[in-house]
């Protein structure tokens, strides 16, 4: 025992390895030991990728029969190859561990992070995915015996289990009934946008080609559309990006991205990291690399920009157009705009004409880069002064950041030269004032000169994965709805509200939950419009004990007719909507069947199938073509997930390009995703081409180095003429919202955020003890001085009520959030009584019909 | 053993070594903790390794207003020493490995961790679910 200094506690703990490493008497002990997780060296091994974030890290997976003899410490008694436990990784800790099925049989399962990887999570740093083994469904898990085992239906208020060939018919037969009775804009779908290739090709095939209703929206969206029109009608998009160029960058400007929170290994290893192309020097030489971070909140990376030469620009919530436009108004006063990269890579006046035709939103809000100058030193509220007085953050900053993002400074050659400074954006950006949010700080990156050039990038951070593959173009056609004046996809929620949707597929979300605005509006209305007409009772449902199929779709069917809404549900487990659904049809997701999608620097990958799906569960693609084929519709004959991998390709296009995979393969007279596995947790950089008979990759996608000049050729951006537009984000549009969305007498901002604990809405986590310890209650983190206003202290239960509806939390108070402004989780266990999004307007933006989740308002009540 | 009960001040972490190299400390919190002993249950222990990657934490980034321990100098992460070592933010995907404590006497003793800190072997008590669960939950379905 001793009182350790923190030199001498940093020379015992070198001592015993350092970082990364484990000390040793832990490594003498375990040699004793026998270990109970070891895999075999006759354990298969699989490769997948993590289930959660959008950076999609690539995992290592073996699996071995229970009753095979273990595998030893000794690097030829393993299936990992390397002597156990090692110093650092590979550790296979208890969460890495699980007993699933494979064939029926039960096998041991290990999921490790890829410690070989080269690409995205180099080192095989691990976190929400260091639990991907607890996912799996293991029956002896005492946490996860709700899962959905079998189709139900719903017969006198409970759900009660029916075949598949019955369930199916059910939905297929009150589907067509709804289509040819009420039009196709009664019957629609509310789904995920991420969950692989596969299942989305047939959603989308269903939807769109077949019955061709507008009537579909993604689960965090009203409408189909861009979530970044910003960046749209700039040509840029959201995905361009490959995470070296966020290495190379000598600074990131980050707006609203939780980047250390929600996409952890993206934020160590690429964004923070200096990088090694010559960097620029600090004032005592040394490489450097800064970040400024715009966030009401000061997280982590707020933390470390600050902590290391960088800056937080802590402004009022809604206010990132005024800041952005502010800061280049600063870039253009004092000259430091690319001006030769400009006239080579932006549109001129000509160019821009062909543009903006037959381009709505481009007419009414692109330009060249001297009305963009034009604009922004003509409008006075982003002065300086203005501008600090509208976003809270002080002049100086203001101009601080600037200078950090545009200023000349020395490198590591000793060349003076324009800073890489590369732009960053996610939905404390884009959920905010969609669209001047987005377009500010995209013209703010081209003025720069980034966009296309190695360190000089403009992207998304990501969310989900990109796992949205269409089979068709949304049909807006056919949707009633415009937006100022141009046509627009349909408002689904509003729809549903309104009463016109008779009958609904959720499928993978949780709609009324984390996926709409007024969350409690919603599921009340949706709670009527089941209970509106007929409802099964045993009585009409079966005959005897056999389930009278032919009643059960003629009393749907009814309820249909009597404006009332068929609710179905697709989902792993319950949550918030399974009380409305009067079918529930179980699906299998990750590890439960082979699948594939894309991640942030657009790698596609495969992921392998682990373990059998539980009970009867199926991919959702299965049970959307066994639907659409009883419906009456041809092209849903697919055998195995390989069928549709092979139609898509050639349909794939942009980032997502695929179709060169699918035409080499079929040379070597191989299924595509065979040839994709083979690349293990690499994958393959889309979009992909042949040139001759090799597949080449694309590691940035609008790249300076390879664009030809005309549209939809490599590296060009994303217009007709290839080259870029500047996007005029006006504070003026938006104004008269923010004053609407704004906090009045009593009450306070409420955002939400994502935590590094947990994932979306906790479908899984909730399942996983370590996960639900380390977050069993929502948190509202507010500022000290608005906890003494509300009379409130640590770990108070209260309620927070807004406009159209209440969630309750723990408080947290915390030095993170300004006066003024609160904080939560965004989707707390998914639920509608949970939903942080019931204190946020569920009146969309005018102009890209959005709704500002990051702008809820509530008063705060003691519980 | 780990110390006299009388050697403890608040905040200020003692260092031992559960086995020969394994840094562990023991601290005296401004609370009660849970798992705490002492008086007043304010004493705990913890592996100095986080969970996440191995890296080790300074014990003396200990709070014991707060209970809050690091953040880890790799990535961050933050832990509540009050609340069994659970992870307030970050990466691990394990909590902080706890020391099992016992008074007897006046002596703080050490009994072992409580769960694997990083790099340790994993035994089968660590697990999930056991074979042996396994194939009961199996029987079950098919009776």
């Amino acid at each position: 025992m001793s009182r350790l200094g923190r030199r001498r506690f940093s020379k015992l703990a070198l001592a015993g390895g350092g970082a990364a490493t484990v000390p040793g008497s832990a490594l003498a002990d375990a040699g004793s030991t026998p270990n109970y997780y070891i895999p075999p060296t006759t354990a298969e091994e699989l490769t997948s990728a993590c289930a959660f974030c959008i950076v999609g890290c690539g995992y290592r997976v073996y699996r071995w029969p229970v009753d095979a003899e273990p595998g030893g410490l000794a690097a030829d008694e393993n299936a990992l190859g390397v002597d156990l436990p090692t110093v650092g990784l590979p550790w296979i800790s208890p969460n890495q561990h699980n007993i699933v099925d494979v064939d029926g049989a039960p096998h041991h399962v290990v999921v490790l992070p890829d410690w070989k990887a080269e690409v995205v999570n180099v080192g095989g740093d691990f976190t929400l995915g260091g639990t991907l083994a607890r996912r799996l469904y293991s029956p002896a898990d005492p946490r996860k015996q709700d899962r959905f085992l079998r189709p139900q239906l719903r017969v006198d208020g409970e759900l009660v289990d029916i075949s598949w060939d019955d369930a199916l018919i059910i939905v297929a037969a009150v589907s067509r009934h709804v289509i040819d009775n009420h039009s196709a804009l009664a019957w629609g779908m509310k789904t995920y946008s991420y969950q692989f290739y596969e299942n989305t090709y047939a959603i989308t095939k269903l939807a769109f080609e077949k019955v061709q209703t507008p009537c579909w929206a993604p689960h965090d969206q009203p409408r189909d559309g861009s979530s970044t029109p910003g960046l749209s009608v700039a040509g840029i998009d959201a995905f361009s990006a490959g995470y070296q160029d966020w290495l190379d960058a000598d600074v990131v400007f980050i707006s609203g991205v939780a980047v250390y929170e929600a996409r952890g290994v993206l934020f160590s290893n690429w964004v923070r990291a200096v990088s090694t192309d010559n960097p620029l020097v600090d004032e005592d030489g040394q490489p450097t690399k800064a970040l400024v971070v715009v966030n009401p909140r000061r997280d982590v990376a707020a933390q470390w920009a600050e902590d290391h030469g960088g800056i937080h620009l802590q402004l009022r919530p809604g206010t990132d157009t005024v800041l952005n436009n502010a800061i280049a108004r600063v870039i253009l006063e004092r000259g430091w705009q690319d001006d030769a990269w400009i006239e080579s890579f932006v549109v001129d006046a000509d160019a821009f004409a062909v543009e903006a035709e037959g381009n709505a939103m481009r007419e009414a809000y692109g330009a060249t880069f001297e009305t963009y100058r034009d604009f922004i030193l003509g409008e006075d509220t982003y002065a300086l002064e203005q501008a600090s007085a509208i976003t809270g953050v002080p002049a100086e900053q203001i101009e601080r950041a600037a200078a950090l993002l545009a200023e000349p400074r020395e490198d590591t050659t000793g060349a003076v030269r324009a800073p890489r400074a590369s732009f960053m954006l996610e939905k404390g950006n884009y959920w905010s004032h969609n669209f001047p949010n987005s377009a500010s700080l995209a013209s703010l990156g081209l003025l720069l000169g980034a966009g296309n050039r190695p360190g000089r990038v403009i992207s998304r951070g990501g969310g989900h994965q990109r796992g949205m593959m269409k089979a068709a173009s949304y049909p807006k056609d056919a949707s009633p709805d415009t937006l100022q004046g141009r046509a627009a996809a349909l408002d689904l929620d509003r729809w549903v509200r309104d009463g016109n949707l008779r009958m609904a597929w959720a499928i993978g979300c949780t709609w009324a939950g984390g996926g709409t605005a007024g969350a409690s509006v919603l599921f009340e209305r949706m709670r009527e419009l089941v209970s509106t007409g007929p409802s099964l009772t045993s009585g009409v449902a079966f005959d005897g004990d056999r389930l009278d199929v032919a009643a059960v779709v003629e009393t749907l069917a009814a309820r249909a007719d009597a404006g009332g809404m068929v609710m179905v549900q697709q989902d792993l487990y319950p949550q918030g909507l399974t009380a409305l659904a009067d079918i529930v049809l179980p699906a299998a997701s990750w590890g439960e069947s082979s699948f594939t999608r894309m991640q942030g620097e657009r790698r596609l990958r495969h992921y392998a199938q682990i373990c059998d799906a539980p009970g009867q569960a199926r991919p959702d693609w299965k049970i959307v073509a066994d639907v659409a084929t009883l419906m009456g519709y041809d092209g849903f004959d697919w055998a195995d997930g390989d069928a549709i991998f092979e139609e898509a390709g050639p349909k794939s296009g942009g980032t997502q390009a695929f179709g060169a995979l699918v035409e080499y393969a079929q040379r070597q007279g191989r299924p595509a995703r065979a040839v994709l596995a083979e690349q293990g947790t690499r994958g393959l950089q889309c979009p992909l081409r042949l040139e001759g008979d090799t597949l080449e990759e694309t590691p940035r996608f609008h790249d300076a180095d390879v664009a030809e000049a005309s549209a939809g050729e490599r590296g060009a951006f994303k217009t007709d003429s290839g080259k870029a537009v500047f996007a005029l984000g006006d504070w003026n549009d938006v104004v008269e919202r923010q004053a609407s969305l704004a906090p009045e007498e009593g009450e306070i901002w409420v955002l939400n955020r994502r935590d590094s604990r947990t994932w979306s809405a906790m479908i899984e986590d909730r399942r996983i003890e370590q996960r639900i310890e380390q977050m069993p209650d929502n948190i509202l983190e507010l500022d000290p001085s608005d906890a003494d206003a509300y009379g409130v202290q640590d770990e108070d239960r209260v309620r927070v009520v807004g406009r159209q509806g209440s969630f309750e939390a723990v408080v947290e108070v915390s030095d993170q959030l300004q006066p003024g402004v609160a904080c939560t989780y965004f989707n707390y266990l998914g639920e509608v009584s949970t939903a942080a999004n019931n204190v946020v307007s569920n009146t969309p933006d005018p102009i890209n019909g959005m709704f500002s989740f990051k702008l809820g308002r509530g008063r705060i009540e003691k519980i | 053993m780990v110390a006299q009960l009388e050697e403890f001040e608040a905040g200020e972490p003692l260092v031992f070594e559960l086995t020969h190299g394994d840094l562990c400390f023991a601290v005296k919190l401004d609370e009660t903790a849970e798992h705490g002993v002492g008086p007043d249950e304010n004493i705990v222990a913890f592996s100095t390794l986080c969970p996440h990657m191995g890296c080790p934490i300074d014990p003396s980034a200990a709070d014991p207003s707060t209970g809050h321990f690091g953040p880890c100098g790799c990535h961050q992460s933050l832990f509540n020493l009050r609340k069994d070592g659970r992870m307030v933010r970050g990466r691990a995907c394990s909590n902080l490995a706890r020391i099992e404590l016992e008074v007897r006497g006046n002596t703080v003793v050490a009994l072992g961790k409580a769960r694997p800190a990083f790099g340790d072997p994993l035994q089968e008590e660590h697990a999930l679910t056991t074979v042996a669960a396994v194939e009961q939950a199996e029987s079950e379905v098919q009776s």
